[in-house]
């Protein structure tokens, strides 16, 4: 540094090296920031904090809107109900073939298998119809499906450590649960960033969080409550395996 | 919220680096006096303290994903804000060669409290004590920016050696031999007051540096960076 040796300078003795120690403490300054400068650093916070916002979108609450789906969610729906769809396609041409088979082997029963074959299929477009209006309920039937996925973004995967799982878990549903007695766990809600990279499982029904578990990818899953508590669980990417379970109050 | 009060500096830090929106300023928020203080005192001007504290803050906003943890966070945050106000010296190259105001106190955005609350003295007391600070910042502005920082660190705010190292990122002998050099420089300038100054006890008691440890690396801290610095008796 420049200022190493400057100058030749003499020590100073220990009376004056005590009185000029003295003579600098007093002088230290001990008031607040002043207001003008708070204001100041207070603004550029803000704007600090809208800056990176504007980079990321702001979380929302595990209640929120359908607006807030992320696109993905909305792929994931459609393919599912595509599916379904298709199934009761299929149903509908396998009853179509089998009254046509039915008619040209019996055909007595012209009238009847007719009917039953426009009745079975008034039922299945009902079905299809019902599933494409309504596909959280016919999802609910439907035992491989029974933990219908929702994804909403979320800013970023949320910092969990093992030495301060509760703390952690604890903050993250502070962050995600406004009101965890009252939230929705009957499906499978995901709060995920873009880009997130999490193999899938079965995760089973509840809130969950992407995170990152000591550096690693993996789910925080709010389960439903029972009575002023619920379990929360850190899952594993690719198995649903429990890495780390904790039970935590909803009563905030 | 409680929440807040409960959370570490180092938890607050990693919730800001995690995403929450409110953990830095909350973090910020309670360290900001003593590091507007230390701005203050090593920039010696209100403005350029407050520019070295706001560029501080942005730098230290930004890079907090780089923090490993190796010190205290507040020792990170000092470093930060000093590193600024340092910048804005050498960039500025002004006020190193120019004298403080007659009296910060005065100028109203100095020391509107000390040590010993002025209001605890008598106005005559009072008079002698603002211009005995003034004559000591005014020769503190003086010496080169690298042992001025030094000595606010050491000398006014009290952290031991091994802290204001990490803080301006130099071996523990820089520090000290900065220190020395500057209080070498203050005595010169200073010798009338410290001819008519008592030593024994310190000017206002129990505020000020220990008066027995005499090496500069034996002082005590008046309290954890974070914390205001204990009160008069």
């Amino acid at each position: 540094m420049t200022d190493e040796h400057d100058e030749a300078s003499e020590p100073v003795s220990p009376e004056d090296e005590t009185r000029l120690r003295a003579l600098l403490s007093d002088a230290r300054e001990s008031g607040a920031t002043p207001d003008d400068v708070v204001a100041r650093l207070d603004d550029t916070l803000a704007g600090l904090v809208a800056e990176r916002l504007a980079e990321e979108p702001e979380p929302t609450p595990a209640t929120g809107s359908e607006a807030s789906i992320h696109p993905l969610v909305r792929t994931r729906r459609h393919r599912v109900v595509a599916v379904l769809g298709a199934a009761a396609a299929v149903a509908v041409l396998g009853l179509g073939i089998g009254a046509l088979l039915d008619q040209g082997s019996d055909d007595a029963g012209d009238s009847a298998a007719t009917d039953a074959g426009v009745e079975r299929g008034v039922h299945a477009d009902a079905d299809s119809g019902a599933a494409k209006a309504q596909p959280s309920e016919s999802l609910e039937t439907a035992d491989e499906l029974a933990a219908y996925e929702k994804i909403v973004l979320a800013p970023r995967a949320s910092t969990v450590r093992s030495p301060h799982l509760t703390r952690d878990l604890a903050r993250i549903q502070a962050a995600y649960l406004s009101s965890p007695g009252s939230a929705r766990y009957g499906k499978t809600l995901i709060h995920e960033p873009k880009g997130f990279t999490c193999a899938d499982a079965v995760w089973g029904r509840g809130v969950l969080v992407a995170a990152r578990y000591d550096g690693a990818p993996a789910y925080v899953a709010f389960r439903q409550p029972m009575g002023d508590s619920q379990v929360v669980e850190v899952l594993q990417c690719g198995t649903a395996e429990v890495l780390r379970s904790t039970t935590l109050p909803t009563d905030g | 919220m409680d929440a807040e009060v409960v959370r570490s500096d180092a938890d607050l830090l990693a919730d800001h680096v995690a995403g929450d929106a409110d953990a830095f300023g909350v973090l910020f928020a309670r360290h900001r006096d003593r590091l507007w203080a230390v701005a203050l005192r090593t920039t010696g001007d209100p403005e350029t303290a407050a520019d070295g504290l706001q560029d501080g803050l942005v730098a230290a906003f930004r890079r907090a994903g780089s923090f490993r943890g190796e010190a205290a966070v507040t020792t990170w945050l000092h470093r930060v804000v000093v590193n600024a106000c340092l910048d804005r010296l050498r960039a500025e190259k002004v006020r190193r060669a120019d004298p403080l105001p007659d009296d910060l106190d005065r100028a109203g955005r100095g020391s509107p409290t000390s040590v010993v609350g002025d209001d605890q003295l008598d106005p005559a007391e009072h008079g002698v004590r603002s211009e005995r600070r003034a004559q000591v910042l005014a020769a503190l502005a003086q010496l080169p920016a690298e042992q001025r920082a030094a000595l606010v660190l050491v000398d006014m705010e009290g952290y031991p050696v091994a802290e204001a190292a990490q803080i301006l990122d130099c071996p523990e002998g820089t520090v000290k031999s900065r220190c020395s050099r500057g209080r070498a420089r203050l005595a010169g300038l200073l010798r009338p007051l410290l001819d008519e100054t008592d030593p024994d006890p310190a000017p206002d008691g129990p505020a000020g540096n220990p008066s027995a440890a005499a090496d500069v690396g034996s002082l005590s801290p008046r309290g954890p960076p974070g914390d205001p610095a204990p009160g008069p008796a």
